[in-house]
């Protein structure tokens, strides 16, 4: 095993344990002559992307992953503050908890695709107008849509259509327990892309944006 | 065989033995409003509205169940909580009553007797029973303590304080557990046959087997306890299959199953032991065909019935509202097509 995979593997061991000193330690301490977006890439999107999969087979925790998700968060914030780097803003990507009160979801979504590098838009939680409202104002790029009750999941197709009457192109990705239960709701919403694991709506992204 | 009451067959399969049929239990709370044709906030205001719904919901599917829940909300408005009302799917809790730590401080078990949404619960339940006597059992549903923070404080907040501050945690579950226990015993005083104790944040899907040990099995162990009447655990769909030995030690009766977990294994590991309760995926029945139907029924029949020991059902314990009459109609009908003792070999 190289370096690079045994502190990606350190780490993920270390978030699943909540051990936030050991998780700083691999980050600040071992990685400290790596570029911030090296660390990022190296050690937190693989351990994370696993943390993602692992939940989804039943092997860890919704616990776990959130609060995985607020360690690298914070590690991620206290190496830009002292850092120039800055996150990536192109594409524009926003995320948003669709006519839902259930915010837990969409925040777990918003740290880990910004603790892989990639600044989000928090939108928290919104109404269906005002949201098309925004979408457009803000020329997004990424909706990340997160929705816990199955009647807020089923509003995403109206979102969809609204949408389009306004000629917006922003693309949709949906996620939270309705979608996770009924494999294909996403496609019968009109939405563009669904995962149980955050990462991989990161994945998609940067594969879409790859294509064009 | 002579053809058993519902009480009857239910209790037959508790005690691990085969009916004459598969207890069916459909978690029908908001197609009650449908069927009365008033808004799901009005109907569950109404005792009278829905002791009528579930009766008639009952002789129509002939299902074996009654069940007075409402909503979970319910019980955080004896907090001092809101609860926010749709048209077409379940309250929600509204803004988290606890917004700060001290507020568990000086946090006080509500008395239920005050507190006008679970009255309704209350006497919803004393009317289903003058219904119905002792011909069909009647459930009576409440958030385990362990699960209540959720809605009473943030699910971000709960899993900070679970993970940095056991003292404020337990301080927390103290008052939930008087409350709830007040509450259970009142709903089986009222006439509920059984308590569904609603406990999703044990499940393994919430958190990791380890914490469960420290936390929630130690709450559920002694709510079961001191709860009077049979007792069921209920996960919301989580998965349980790596806490089964626990759920069984903290005296339980019996478990719901999910979709997410293989019912044969469960039926091995808890057989004899605790009646599965499951586990149809409630998110996907509203599009189902005839077809999907007959053959997901099947299924769960086939995997779970043998020897006794199941009740078919939902994996969440509440039917979805955009679920149609029909597909109720046509899970009830397969469960009395698949579901006859001696179960066929599959
Ligand atoms: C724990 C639980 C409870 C607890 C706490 C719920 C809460 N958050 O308030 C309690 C007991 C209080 C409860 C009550 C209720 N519950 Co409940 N509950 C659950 C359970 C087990 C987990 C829910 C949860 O909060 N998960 C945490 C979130 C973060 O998980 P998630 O949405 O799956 O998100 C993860 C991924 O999907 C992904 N993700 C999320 N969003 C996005 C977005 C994008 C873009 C991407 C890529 C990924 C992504 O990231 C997250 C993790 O990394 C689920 C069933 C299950 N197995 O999931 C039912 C479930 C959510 N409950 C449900 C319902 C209906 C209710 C009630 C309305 C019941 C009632 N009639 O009162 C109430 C409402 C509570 C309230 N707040 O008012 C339904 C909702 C669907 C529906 N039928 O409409 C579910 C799905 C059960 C089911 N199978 O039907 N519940």
């Amino acid at each position: 095993m190289g370096k690079k995979e045994q502190l990606a593997e350190e780490l993920e061991a270390a978030l699943l344990a909540i051990d936030q000193d050991a998780c700083r330690h691999i980050i600040m301490d071992d990685m400290a002559d790596v570029p911030i977006l090296s660390r990022i890439e190296n050690a937190i999107v693989p351990a994370l992307a696993s943390i993602g999969v692992k939940w989804r087979n039943g092997d860890v925790a919704l616990s776990q992953v959130y609060l995985s998700a607020k360690i690298t968060d914070a590690l991620l914030e206290e190496m830009l503050s002292s850092s120039h780097e800055t996150l990536a803003s192109r594409p524009k990507v926003a995320a948003v908890c669709l006519e839902d009160h259930h915010l837990l979801g969409i925040h777990v979504v918003r740290m880990v695709v910004r603790s892989s590098g990639y600044d989000v838009v928090d939108y928290g939680r919104m109404d269906l107008e005002p949201l098309v409202e925004r979408v457009c104002r803000d020329e997004v790029d990424y909706l990340l849509i997160s929705t816990l009750m199955l009647r807020s999941a089923l509003r995403v197709e109206k979102l969809k259509e609204k949408l389009e009457e306004r000629k917006c192109d922003a693309c949709l990705i949906v996620g939270g327990a309705p979608f996770r239960y009924d494999a294909s709701l996403w496609r019968r919403v009109g939405a563009d892309f669904t995962s149980s694991s955050p990462s991989e709506a990161l994945e998609f992204i940067l594969s879409r944006e790859g294509k064009r | 065989m002579k053809a058993m009451s519902s009480m009857e067959r239910v209790l037959t399969s508790l005690q691990h033995k085969e009916p004459d049929r598969v207890p069916l239990l459909l978690s029908l709370t908001m197609h009650g409003a449908k069927m009365q044709g008033v808004s799901i906030q009005k109907y569950f205001s109404s005792p009278q509205l829905m002791a009528e719904a579930q009766v008639r919901m009952w002789k129509k599917y002939e299902s074996d169940f009654l069940n007075s829940f409402t909503y979970s909300s319910a019980e955080v408005e004896a907090f001092g909580g809101s609860t926010i009302f749709y048209e077409d799917g379940p309250p929600n809790s509204g803004e988290p009553v606890i917004q700060a730590l001290e507020d568990i401080e000086s946090l006080e078990p509500p008395d239920v007797q005050t507190v006008k949404s679970l009255m309704v619960t209350i006497e919803a339940t004393r009317r289903m029973k003058a219904a119905v006597g002792e011909e069909v059992p009647i459930l009576g549903v409440t958030i385990s303590p362990f699960s209540l923070p959720v809605m009473q404080m943030g699910f971000e907040n709960y899993f900070d304080l679970l993970y940095s501050d056991m003292e404020h945690f337990r301080s927390l579950m103290k008052v939930n557990t008087e409350f709830q226990l007040q509450y259970a015993n009142m709903l089986v005083e009222a006439g509920a046959t059984a308590i569904v104790y609603f406990d999703p944040l044990s499940s393994t899907t919430i958190i990791p087997r380890a914490k469960f040990l420290e936390t929630g099995f130690n709450i559920a162990r002694d709510a079961v306890k001191r709860m009077h009447g049979p007792i069921v655990a209920h996960f919301a769909s989580g998965r349980i299959l790596p806490i089964v030995d626990k759920i069984i030690e903290a005296g339980f009766i019996g478990v719901s199953a999910s979709v997410d977990e293989d019912l044969k294994i469960l039926k091995k590991l808890a057989g004899g032991k605790l009646t599965l309760i499951g586990n149809l995926n409630g998110m996907e029945m509203p599009n189902w065909t005839a077809e999907q139907i007959d053959q997901n029924v099947r299924s769960a029949i086939s995997d779970g019935a043998r020897g006794g020991g199941f009740v078919l059902c939902d994996n969440h314990g509440e039917i979805p509202y955009q679920v149609s009459d029909e597909t109720i109609q046509g899970i009830a009908d397969a469960s009395r097509k698949y579901g006859k003792y001696p179960l066929k070999r599959t």
